[in-house]
């Protein structure tokens, strides 16, 4: 039996992570949430993972510096960002810097899932 | 001596202040006939002046063609102002000319200059048409005189009230704009939470009332969604991003995707083949504001919604009519006014935001009661594309 996708949810917003790692694992993934880049960054090194979704406006580490900081340390993981942001320059720097999907907030759950079987 | 002035009109009392009689009116009717065959060349002239003037010409946009329309409206503008009547209905058709300065950004002072071309113009027909007759000549020279101080002083008045409103209105979208951006953004976060508790528990099987509830709470969250996307829209103010809109495509959309009552009944009424050069996001978003306004004040009685676009030569007017109850004359005025409202709920967002993408694409919003019933009528005109926007101003 192959084992479940594993997803990290990481959003500053706890709720928001808990149920979209809720939602997640009603689909069949093994979801984790870290409510801060730095987190993110911890969990990334003591555990395996085939996907992280993190939002983008995060006090300390935003989006993109966790997203820097994973493509530097983690080249091939996959990362999709979920920005409230609508201005293009943001999403053209987190594509620019190896994202593979930007999802606009409020988040479509249906897109996110489908993003997430598509890459997850 | 005292003079009752506190019962005058704006009007009668600069009537009043430059002496300006029936003597003078019929002076001037009289004088007409005389002016007619000058009036083309003195509206010539008028225009050469102000394109020769490198930051009066700045304020015509559109070109030779709009020079023609406006030489137009000078001479019909001639024509009216000698032969009056000078009465109320007079003074609200002037009014519009200071207005239409102040949509074209028309600095104050070439309203002055420009009137003093004017001015030696007519003066000089005068002299011809008087030359032997000094008496005829004076009396004509002064009621030209106040006939022009007083389309002078309408026209700065109305420029002044114009200017006001509009820094007014600025400041107040300004300040709608920060707050708006910081409120959208932090209300965003618990609503996405909402949004996907609901995700989860919609997926569950409920009995009925608790679906019921689910979908009414499902239902809300989304309205608030929206006014939040309205504000956001509000601050960004982002102008428009053009692209060719199939507008009876748009109002069917528009139609489609914003939930009425049962009991009402939207009908789409669109000439053949319209086509604008407009934001279709933005265009959908005024639509869509103008359809559910339409719905919520057809929400107790039921009736019937009419969105329809048309168009004209250089513009496309989309309108939702709707035979609700109509604006309170109290705050018609002010229809588009932020943080005004009619309705017990509501923000005042909506129509502020019509107005603010339709003057993003050069165009404008109106409001106002139907004439045939009750129900009220909003209108957005909008230049079919962009090179009509600068012509579409001057139409007074």
């Amino acid at each position: 039996v192959s084992r479940k996708r594993a997803v990290l949810v990481v959003d500053d917003n706890v709720a928001l992570a808990e149920n979209i790692g809720e939602i997640l694992c009603e689909e069949g993934f093994d979801a984790q949430v870290a409510n801060s880049g730095t987190e993110a960054l911890d969990r990334l090194t003591s555990g395996t993972f085939d996907l992280v979704i993190t939002d983008m406006r995060m006090p300390g580490m935003d989006g993109l510096e966790v997203l820097r900081a994973i493509k530097r340390q983690w080249p091939v993981l996959p990362v999709v960002v979920v920005t409230a942001f609508s201005r293009e320059q943001r999403i053209h720097d987190a594509l620019a810097d190896g994202a593979v999907d930007v999802l606009p907030k409020p988040v479509d759950l249906d897109a996110l899932l489908a993003v997430v079987g598509r890459v997850g | 001596m005292t003079t009752p002035v506190q019962d005058l009109s704006f009007f009668d009392d600069i009537k009043a202040y430059v002496g300006f009689t029936d003597a003078d009116a019929a002076a001037l009717a009289g004088f007409e006939p005389l002016v007619a065959p000058h009036y083309e060349r003195i509206a010539d002239h008028f225009y050469e002046c102000i394109l020769a003037h490198p930051k009066a010409h700045a304020a015509i946009r559109g070109g030779e063609a709009q020079v023609n329309r406006l030489k137009r409206t000078l001479v019909d503008w001639m024509r009216t102002g000698l032969l009056g009547p000078h009465d109320e209905r007079y003074y609200h058709r002037r009014t519009r000319i200071g207005r239409v300065h102040v949509q074209i950004d028309l600095p104050q002072q070439y309203m002055l200059t420009a009137m003093d071309v004017f001015r030696i113009d007519l003066r000089q027909v005068v002299e011809e048409t008087y030359a032997g007759e000094a008496e005829g000549r004076r009396r004509l020279n002064d009621a030209v005189d106040r006939l022009l101080d007083m389309e002078l002083a309408i026209m700065l008045q109305t420029y002044k009230e114009d200017s006001e409103d509009r820094l007014r209105r600025k400041e107040r979208l300004a300040t709608i704009g920060q707050l708006a951006a910081g409120i959208g953004h932090d209300l965003r976060n618990p609503l996405g939470v909402i949004e996907s508790s609901l995700y989860l528990l919609r997926r569950r099987d409920h009995d009925e009332k608790v679906s019921r509830h689910l979908e009414k709470i499902s239902a809300q969250v989304k309205i608030c969604g929206e006014i939040i996307t309205d504000l956001m829209e509000m601050a960004r103010n982002r102008p428009p991003k053009r692209s060719r809109v199939d507008v009876g495509a748009l109002i069917a959309d528009v139609v489609a995707s914003v939930p009425v009552p049962p009991d009402v009944t939207v009908l789409q009424v669109v000439d053949e083949c319209v086509e604008i050069d407009a934001d279709p996001g933005l265009l959908r978003q005024a639509l869509a504001n103008l359809v559910s306004n339409a719905a919520l004040a057809l929400e107790s009685s039921g009736g019937r919604i009419r969105v329809s676009g048309e168009a004209l030569e250089r513009e496309v007017v989309l309108t939702v009519a709707d035979d609700g109850p109509g604006f309170d004359p109290a705050t018609l005025s002010q229809a588009f006014e932020p943080l005004v409202t009619g309705r017990e709920q509501g923000v005042g967002l909506g129509l502020a935001l019509v107005q603010s993408i339709a003057r993003r694409h050069g165009g404008s919003a109106e409001a106002e009661n139907r004439m045939d019933g009750p129900g009220a009528v909003i209108r957005i005109r909008l230049p079919r594309t962009e090179a009509d926007e600068a012509g579409a101003e001057e139409e007074v």
